[in-house]
C-alpha cells in the first residue's frame, strides 16, 4: 500500500509540470494586467508603462516567464529601462521554493490572497456538500426501494426542477422573495450578501440562502447517480440471498445493498471534493461571499496571473492528492480490491 | 423509513427555527453609514491604483492639500490657501509652487503632518523604483521638491504648470504618504512598493481612519478626530463589497445598503422603482463616452475600413446614429448628446450645438461619397462593402448601445459587426495584441477621462496627437485612430502651456471646432457617476463632490436621521 501510494506520487510530479506549463501558457494570453489603467485618470505613461511591464518579467518570451515562475528570477539581473543602464536584481524565489509571486494586482503574495478566501470558500462549500450528501442518499436510497412511489416522483421532479433552473436565477430569486418582499411585507427578511458581523449566528443566517442554492442545483444529480446505482445493486443475487436468509429489510438495504452500491459514489465524491476548494463562482459573486470562487474571476478579470496560476495549482495538486485517497478508500468498501 | 420521515421533518424545523431567530435585517444603527460598492479598492495607496473604488476609499481616508467641490471650485483642506500667483504661492512664470501648510496638522497616529511628508512623497513619485501607477504627469513635469521649514514647501517644475491641481491637491495629488512610515521601508527595500501600510494602512489624515478589512467582504471606516476640517457626524462607514449589481440593488431596496455609487444609468430606472426613499444623484466626472474611429494605415499596424478616411463618410455615421434615443431609452434620461469633447465643463464652446439625428442627410452624404445602396441592401463602392467591424469592452450597457446602433447603421445601409472584449484584451498593449493599440477595429467605444477643471485634455493632447500614432517604432504611441491635424496639435499645446486663460479657452474653442468638423471620433454622450442613496437614512439634503475631485469632500457634514 505505501509502496503504491508513494509510486502514484512520485508519477503524480511530470504530470503537474506539465499541466503547470499548460496553465501557465493559458492564462498568460488571457490579456494585458496593465490594461485597467486605459481609463483612468492621471495614468502612467507608455514609458512608464513598459517599465512596469519589464519589472514583473512580461516583456519575456513564455518559456523564460515560465521558468521565472517556476525557479524565481533572483539569480538574473532585471534590465527596468530596455537599455542596460538600470539593472537591478531580481526578487522572485519560485514556485519551487514555495513563492507564487505577487499579485500584479495588491502587490502582496498571490498564495497570501488564497489564504484569506479560503476559508470563506470552506465555510460555505463543506456544509452546503454534507447537506446535499445526506440529503441525496436519504432520497437516493428511498427512491430506489420504492420505486414510482408518489413521494419518489414528487422528489426527483423536484429535484429536476432546481437542477433545470440556472444558479443565478434561483440565487436572483431567492434573494428577491427572502430578502426584499419580506422587507416589504414586514417580515423578518434575511440578510443579502456577506457573512455577517462575526458571530456564529449572523453567519448562520447568511449562510442560509447561498446553502439553499448549492444543495438545490446539485442534489438532482447526485439522487439520480443513489438512486441508479441502488436499483442495480437491488437486482443483484446477492441482495436476493440476503433477504433470503432473512435479513430485515433495513440490514438489506444498509448493508448489503448500500454500502455496495456506494463504491461508485465515492469515485464522484473523490472527484468533487477537491474543487470545493474552487468554490462556487456564481453563487459567491451573487451572495458577495469571500470566497475563492470570486478571488478567480477577480484575477481573471486584471489579468492577474500569479493569483490564477495558485488557485489553479492548488487545484491540481489537490485533485491528484484526492484521487490517490480515493483509492485508499476502494480497498475499505471492497475488500477484494488491493494493491 | 421513518429516518428518512425525521431528517425531513428535523430540516424542516430547523429551518422554521432560524426563520423565527431572524431578527429584521433592516438597517443597521443610526450611528453606521452602509455603503455598498461592485469591487473591492486593490489598494490603499493612492499611486498604486487606477480603481474608481479604490479612489473612493482612500478619499476617505486620505487628505488632500485642497479639494475640488461640487462646483469644481478648490477648497483648501490641508493647505493653509490654494496657491495663485496673485498671493504669491505661484511664480509668475509658474514654473515654482510654493505651498503652505496650516498649523498644527496631524497623522491618526498623533506624527506631525509636516512640509517632510509632501517632499517625501513628490521624491516617491521621482524614484521610478516605486513603480507608481498614477501621478505619471507629475513625475514627468517635476525637477525638485524642497522643505523651506515646518509648514513651507516649494516645487519646482520643467516648464510652466498654469493649472496646480493637476500638480499638487486634488486630483492630481490625492494621495500624501507618512514620511515616518514609508521612509524606513524606502531606505531599506529601495522602493515602497510592498510597503505593508499600501495593503493595511494604519496611518491616516482624512475624516476617517479605516479600522478593519474583511478581505472580499467589508472594509470599517471610524471618525478621524484629529481631520483638520472637524470631526464628520457619522460615526461609523462600512463599506461592503457586492460584485453582482442586481444583489446589490436587492439589498438597496431592502434598505441593508444606504448609499451606493455608480449605478449604471441603464439602471436608474428599476433602481428607482425598487423603493420609494431612494434618491438618484448625477454628477459628471470628465468621461465622455465616445467611437473612435480607426483611421490607420497598414503600418500602424492596421488600417481600419477604408471608407472612415472620408470625411463625409464619417459625418454621415454621426447623423445615422440617434443618439437622443439611446440616451433616453437606454440610459434613462441620465445624460443628453454632445459634440464637444469638453461636454460638461466650463471649456465646452456653447455655440457648439448638436448633430441632430438625420438618417436621410447621411444617406445622401454616403452616396454622394460613391457609397451605393447593393443588392444586398448593403452599400459598397468599387466591390467592398461598407462593412465595419465594431468593439467595445464587455460592459452590458456598452452591449446594449452596440445593438442600437447597429439597427440604426442598418437603417442607412452600414452594416455593422459587434464584438466585445475583456478590459484587458481591449485595452491591452501592442505587444498583447491589444484590440486598440494594434487597431483590430473600425469602430471602438470607450471613454476617455477628461479634466473638468482645465483646458488640457488628455484625449486631445495624446489620444489624437500626430506623434501618438502607433507604429512598429511607436508601439507605446496612444492615438489610436491615425488621426492627425497640425492645427489640432497647435491649440492642444497652448491650452496645455500658455499662462494666459482666455487664449487657452480660445484653443480649447478651436479643438472643438476642428473635431465637430473632422470627426476623428463620434463623441456619444457624457458619461456621469450616478449615486444612488436611501433619503430616509440622512437628516437633511447631502452634498456629493463633482468627480473630478473628492467625493467625500463635504462628508464631515453628512448626517443621519436618528
Amino acid at each position: 500500500m505505501t509502496r503504491y501510494i508513494v509510486r502514484r506520487l512520485l508519477q503524480s510530479i511530470p504530470l503537474l509540470f506539465i499541466i503547470s506549463f499548460v496553465l501557465f501558457a493559458f492564462t498568460n494570453s488571457l490579456g494585458d494586467p496593465l490594461a485597467v489603467f486605459a481609463e483612468s485618470r492621471n495614468r502612467p505613461t507608455a514609458a512608464q508603462r513598459e517599465e512596469i511591464t519589464r519589472r514583473l518579467g512580461l516583456d519575456k518570451p513564455l518559456l523564460e516567464q515560465y521558468l521565472y515562475w517556476l525557479v524565481g528570477n533572483d539569480w538574473t539581473l532585471v534590465d527596468v529601462r530596455g537599455d542596460g543602464s538600470v539593472m537591478e536584481p531580481g526578487t522572485r524565489e519560485g514556485v519551487l521554493r514555495g513563492d507564487f509571486g505577487n499579485s500584479f494586482v495588491t502587490r502582496r503574495p498571490a498564495w497570501s490572497r488564497i489564504e484569506e478566501r479560503l476559508p470563506g470558500t470552506l465555510v460555505l462549500m463543506i456544509p452546503s456538500y454534507i447537506i446535499t450528501l445526506i440529503l441525496a442518499i436519504a432520497i437516493g436510497v428511498y427512491s430506489s426501494v420504492r420505486q414510482y412511489s408518489f413521494i419518489d416522483n414528487l422528489v426527483t421532479g423536484l429535484s429536476f426542477f432546481f437542477y433545470s433552473m440556472p444558479i443565478f436565477f434561483i440565487a436572483l430569486m431567492v434573494i428577491y422573495i427572502f430578502g426584499v418582499q419580506f422587507t416589504r411585507w414586514g417580515l423578518p427578511a434575511l440578510p443579502i450578501g456577506g457573512t455577517g458581523n462575526g458571530t456564529f449566528l449572523d453567519l448562520q443566517l447568511h449562510m442560509i440562502m447561498p446553502v439553499f442554492c448549492l444543495v438545490a442545483i446539485q442534489l438532482a444529480g447526485y439522487v439520480r447517480f443513489i438512486r441508479s446505482s441502488m436499483i442495480e445493486v437491488l437486482s443483484q443475487d446477492y441482495v436476493r440471498t440476503a433477504r433470503a436468509k432473512g435479513l430485515s429489510e433495513r440490514i438489506v438495504v444498509q448493508r448489503h445493498a448500500f454500502k455496495n452500491a456506494a463504491l461508485p459514489l465515492v469515485t464522484l465524491i473523490g472527484l468533487d471534493l477537491p474543487f470545493l476548494l474552487a468554490g462556487a463562482v456564481v453563487t459567491e459573486r451573487i451572495f458577495a461571499w469571500p470566497g475563492m470562487g470570486r478571488l478567480f474571476i477577480e484575477s481573471f478579470e486584471r489579468a492577474d496571473v500569479p493569483v490564477m496560476m495558485a488557485i489553479l495549482i492548488l487545484l491540481c495538486v489537490m485533485v491528484v492528492v484526492f484521487q490517490i485517497l480515493t483509492d485508499v478508500v476502494y480497498t475499505w468498501f471492497d475488500p477484494r480490491i488491493r494493491y | 423509513m421513518s429516518r428518512l420521515r425525521k431528517l425531513l421533518s428535523l430540516s424542516l424545523v430547523l429551518v422554521m427555527a432560524l426563520m423565527l431567530v431572524v431578527v429584521p435585517a433592516q438597517a443597521q444603527d443610526s450611528g453606521t453609514l452602509t455603503i455598498g460598492f461592485a469591487q473591492e479598492p486593490d489598494s490603499m495607496n493612492g499611486f498604486y491604483s487606477s480603481m474608481a473604488f479604490a479612489q473612493w476609499a482612500n478619499d476617505l481616508v486620505n487628505a488632500s492639500l485642497w479639494d475640488i467641490d461640487n462646483t469644481l471650485s478648490a477648497v483648501p483642506v490641508l493647505a493653509a490657501e490654494v496657491p495663485s500667483v496673485e498671493n504669491g504661492g505661484i511664480s509668475e512664470d509658474y514654473t515654482e509652487y510654493t505651498i503652505k501648510l496650516k498649523p498644527g496638522l496631524t497623522w491618526s497616529d498623533g506624527a506631525p503632518l509636516t512640509s517632510d511628508d509632501l517632499v517625501f512623497t513628490y521624491q516617491m513619485i521621482q524614484d521610478s523604483a516605486n513603480n507608481f501607477l498614477q501621478a505619471g504627469t507629475i513625475a514627468e513635469a517635476l525637477v525638485s521638491a524642497e522643505a523651506i521649514d515646518e509648514t513651507t514647501f516649494k516645487l519646482t517644475f520643467n516648464s510652466p504648470k498654469p493649472f496646480p491641481e493637476d500638480m499638487a491637491g486634488s486630483p492630481g495629488l490625492s494621495t500624501i504618504l507618512p514620511a515616518h512610515i514609508f521612509r524606513p521601508v524606502y531606505e531599506a527595500e529601495g522602493s515602497i512598493e510592498f510597503a505593508a501600510e499600501n495593503q493595511d494602512p494604519t496611518v491616516f489624515s482624512g475624516a476617517y481612519t479605516l479600522s478593519d478589512w474583511q478581505r472580499g467582504e467589508s472594509m470599517t471606516f471610524t471618525a478621524n478626530p484629529g481631520y483638520t476640517l472637524g470631526t464628520a457626524k457619522i460615526g461609523t462607514v462600512i463599506l461592503r463589497f457586492f460584485p453582482d449589481t442586481d444583489s446589490q440593488y436587492a439589498a438597496l431596496a431592502a434598505g441593508q445598503l444606504d448609499f451606493v455609487p455608480n449605478v449604471s444609468e441603464g439602471d436608474i430606472p428599476r433602481v428607482v422603482e425598487s423603493n420609494a426613499d431612494l434618491k438618484i444623484v448625477t454628477v459628471f466626472g470628465g468621461y465622455i463616452e465616445s467611437l473612435w474611429l480607426n483611421m490607420r494605415s497598414d503600418e500602424n499596424p492596421r488600417a481600419g475600413h477604408p471608407a472612415l478616411k472620408d470625411v463625409k463618410v464619417r459625418e454621415a455615421l454621426r447623423l445615422a446614429i440617434d443618439r437622443n434615443t439611446i440616451t433616453q431609452e437606454l440610459l434613462a434620461g441620465a445624460t443628453s448628446p454632445t459634440d464637444s469633447i469638453y461636454s460638461s465643463s466650463p471649456f465646452e464652446n456653447p455655440d457648439l450645438g448638436v448633430t441632430e439625428y438625420d438618417p436621410e442627410a447621411a444617406a445622401a452624404l454616403l452616396d454622394e461619397a460613391g457609397w451605393a445602396v447593393g443588392a444586398d441592401g448593403i452599400r459598397e463602392k468599387d466591390g467592398v462593402k461598407l462593412e465595419l467591424r465594431y468593439s467595445s469592452t464587455t460592459a452590458g450597457w456598452r452591449n446594449n448601445i452596440q445593438a442600437v446602433i447597429q439597427q440604426q447603421l442598418a437603417q442607412v445601409g452600414v452594416s455593422v459587426i459587434l464584438e466585445k472584449y475583456p478590459a484587458s484584451e481591449f485595452f491591452g498593449s501592442w505587444a498583447n495584441n491589444g484590440i486598440n493599440a494594434v487597431g483590430e477595429y473600425d469602430l471602438a467605444q470607450y471613454a476617455n477621462n477628461t479634466a473638468l477643471t482645465n483646458p488640457a485634455n488628455v484625449t486631445v493632447y495624446e489620444a489624437l496627437n500626430c506623434d501618438q500614432i502607433p507604429s512598429e517604432s511607436n508601439q507605446g504611441g496612444q492615438n489610436f485612430t491615425g488621426f492627425c491635424s497640425e492645427e489640432m496639435d497647435a491649440a492642444a499645446q497652448v491650452t496645455l502651456t500658455s499662462l494666459d486663460a482666455q487664449e487657452r479657452l480660445d484653443a480649447a474653442y478651436t479643438i472643438q471646432q476642428i473635431m465637430k468638423e473632422q470627426i476623428p471620433l463620434i463623441n456619444l454622450f457624457p458619461r456621469g457617476d450616478n449615486y444612488a442613496y436611501n433619503t430616509t437614512r440622512f437628516a437633511g439634503e447631502i452634498e456629493i463632490g463633482s468627480g473630478v475631485g473628492n467625493t467625500w469632500f463635504d462628508i464631515v457634514n453628512w448626517e443621519l436621521a436618528s
